[in-house]
């Protein structure tokens, strides 16, 4: 089925008549409808399935578009309708579903009983309608409508399984596509009808209770008894089911906590290693304040006799070559002889007269000493400058090393500072222990659930013993009853043809199930980065496993939100490729796929494997992007687009379509 | 389980044969009947237990009587 176009009347924010045309190109097989969030991407995609199917999925029912039914005064009739153009084995349909609304004194009421019209176009031309079971048929011909949620896929869909896969959820969705593509619902249907062996409903219930009721009170209560114990036994059963799943969810938390720990725990290194950084760059500082101090006191101490130095030493070369240097007596001054002379008495004691030789000798030392002569001075002068030549000649030698010991500091403070800053990411420990409680919390549920679980597994096991034994029983005590014989001819030929059906059943849906997940798995290798495994178990829990280089499976790998999008689009092309391999006569010449594409929450290179995959494996697709995905869709299908439209909201109520 | 006579069980000796073309052909008209069904429309497909009881009905018809 290839849909050409769509009609809307009044349906929801589609005021008076819309009308889309899709592209029916085998090449440019994508059309684009763009618009804003709540300008009826959804209500349009809901369109399909209300025309086809009379269903919608619309959390507010209601389907006259609101400023119509606004408008309205007791007594008018309002036509909300959708039809549908479409091709199917080489001839062009058109299916219709109106709905009429009538305004009550207070209110506005649906009229019964909708309007659904299938026509097949004839060789001249003309539409010819088809009696109302067989437009029926040929619709769900074009697509069973077990299927048709695949095809008409919305993105409360899209959200709803993105959140099974994230959430570790059972998928319902995959189950029923899996029921729809097993194609046997006539079969299920009848086994539901049948019932099952043991219950008191369905039509082997219905034998248990005429044979029980030709017995006696015994048997009846025999019945109620197997009765409650089955039914106490498929609800222990849902219970181990669902139990089972949440010790699945909580093994792999303990894994996911398990693994953040051991992160954090490297985490944790780096916080020490951080610290010890921080310490050393802290007192490297101190040590390089003291040692600059030190530097300054040095300088300030030594650098003016450094200064000098060469000054020092040209004096020391002219004081050498003076001659008085020697003459003089250290420390006495020319006053000092003066005093002795008047005195008349040496140091030594001696008597001192004026014209003596001692007089005479003192008179002329004298002379040599201050204020008369300064060569003393001088001497005192060389040797203390001796003295700040010698002391300073390291000067230059120890501000180097002082200036190093500074300098050595800086070196080892930013080598730090850098290591610190390579270290900044680390774990805070309130987060460590919320995920060591969490962690904790886990396990104790785990071990609570698996005892559940073996307690209900024993139990379940302990009915099934008896319900046994009570079977025996019952047969023993039925077989005393001669007018049972036959009823109970007939209750075997029902258990016997429930149990082929329940197994040709289950082989089919095994088979199509595992078909479908080798499928999924092909298509996503195409659409995603590959080396990821999605299983689906016996009870629909989609596992995604990461394949490492040697084959084999790592446990589960952390899900995202553009991963699970592009398993259900591998899902959703998967199911297209089941059904177009389903339809092996080849009557329908192809699928469409209409579905919103959250664009935007894929990166570029997905981007473009997801919009080169979709449109070759199915033979239509209509996409609803948000405006703000226009130019992703532009820039990586454009040479597959053949139509494009805009949803223009005018209100909240009213929406239009333009044709780009 | 418990032994019967001649070293047959219990089961064995209760068990009802069943004709596996009688099966067949019960079970054929039971799909066709659900097939008839789905292709109504939804307003107009007959009741759960209008449908076990012809499928009732219909076992009763083709099991041969003792």
């Amino acid at each position: 089925m290839i849909i050409r176009q769509i009609k809307l009347n009044n349906f929801r924010q589609f005021k008076d008549r819309c009308t889309i045309d899709f592209s029916t190109d085998k090449t440019n097989n994508v059309t684009v409808v763009m618009g804003d969030n709540g300008a009826g991407k959804t209500t349009l995609e809901q369109a399909f399935t209300w025309c086809m199917y009379g269903s919608t999925n619309f959390a507010i029912q209601e389907l006259i578009n609101r400023d119509v039914r606004e408008s309205m005064i007791s007594g008018d009739i309002a036509v909300v309708s959708v039809e549908l153009l479409v091709n199917y084995n080489n001839h062009e349909y058109s299916i219709m579903r109106k709905q009429r609304f009538e305004k009550k004194t207070t209110r506005v009421e649906k009229i019964s009983n909708d309007i659904f019209l299938v026509k097949e176009q004839n060789s001249n031309g003309e539409f010819i309608p088809l009696p109302d079971i067989k437009g029926v048929a040929t619709v769900r011909e074009f697509m069973p409508e077990e299927l048709s949620a695949f095809f008409f896929f919305d993105g409360e869909r899209l959200e709803h399984m993105s959140k099974e896969l994230l959430e570790h959820k059972r998928s319902d969705n995959f189950k029923g596509a899996v029921r729809g593509l097993v194609g046997l619902t006539a079969m299920l249907e009848a086994i539901e009808h049948l019932g099952k062996p043991g219950r008191k409903s369905g039509v082997i219930g219905q034998f248990d209770s005429l044979i029980d009721n030709a017995g006696n009170s015994n048997l009846s209560e025999i019945a109620g008894v197997i009765d409650n114990l089955m039914s106490k036994q498929e609800n222990l059963k849902k219970q181990i089911d669902d139990w089972s799943d949440e010790e699945a969810r909580y093994s792999d938390d303990m894994i996911s906590f398990q693994a953040e720990l051991k992160n954090m725990q490297e985490d944790i290194n780096r916080r020490r290693e951080f610290e010890r950084l921080q310490a050393l760059i802290q007192s490297e500082e101190k040590e390089k304040v003291k040692d600059r101090q030190a530097l300054y006191n040095y300088f300030a101490k030594h650098s003016f006799g450094y200064l000098i130095l060469p000054l020092l030493e040209e004096a020391l070369g002219e004081i050498k070559t003076a001659d008085k240097l020697d003459k003089g007596i250290p420390h006495i001054h020319a006053d000092t002889i003066k005093f002795l002379l008047e005195r008349g008495t040496c140091i030594c004691g001696s008597k001192i007269c004026n014209g003596d030789e001692a007089t005479k000798h003192l008179e002329a030392l004298m002379q040599t000493l201050p204020p008369y002569s300064i060569g003393n001075m001088i001497g005192q002068f060389a040797n203390q400058a001796r003295s700040l030549a010698v002391r300073e000649t390291d000067f230059y030698e120890q501000m180097k090393q002082k200036t190093q010991a500074y300098q050595k500091h800086d070196a080892v403070i930013n080598n730090a500072i850098d290591q610190r800053d390579d270290l900044e990411k680390f774990a805070d420990k309130e987060k460590v222990n919320s995920i060591k409680i969490k962690l904790s919390t886990a396990k104790n549920a785990l071990s609570r659930l698996r005892n559940d679980i073996i307690n209900a597994k024993t139990e379940c096991s302990r009915i099934n013993d008896k319900v046994k034994y009570l079977e025996n029983q019952r047969k023993e005590i039925r077989k005393t009853y001669s007018k049972n014989k036959q009823n109970m001819v007939y209750l075997e030929y029902a258990k016997v043809i429930w149990e082929q059906l329940k197994t040709t059943y289950d082989e089919k849906e095994e088979e199509v199930r595992l078909e479908l997940e080798a499928r999924i798995n092909k298509i996503f290798e195409n659409i995603y980065d590959g080396g990821i495994q999605i299983s689906v178990d016996e009870r629909y829990n989609i596992i995604t496993n990461i394949v490492t280089d040697s084959g084999d499976y790592m446990s589960d790998l952390e899900k995202n939100t553009a991963q699970s999008y592009a398993i259900i689009f591998a899902f959703i092309a998967g199911i297209i490729e089941m059904a177009k391999n389903n339809n092996k006569d080849e009557t329908n010449d192809g699928f469409p796929l209409v579905m919103d594409a959250p664009l935007s929450a894929f990166d570029k290179e997905r981007i473009k494997r997801i919009c080169t995959v979709l449109p070759t494996i199915a033979e239509q697709v209509i996409i609803f992007i948000k405006d703000t995905d226009g130019d992703i869709a532009e820039k990586y299908m454009d040479s597959i687009i053949g139509k494009k439209w805009l949803i223009k909201k005018h209100s909240k109520t009213v929406s239009s379509l333009e044709e780009r | 389980m418990r032994k019967m006579n001649g070293g047959l069980t219990m089961d064995d000796e209760m068990k009802i044969e069943v004709d596996e073309q009688i099966v067949k052909s019960i079970m054929a008209m039971i799909i066709l009947a659900e097939k008839r069904n789905l292709r109504l429309p939804v307003t107009q497909r007959k009741t759960r237990t209008q449908m076990e009881h012809q499928i009732y009905q219909e076992i009763i018809r083709q099991v041969p009587k003792e």
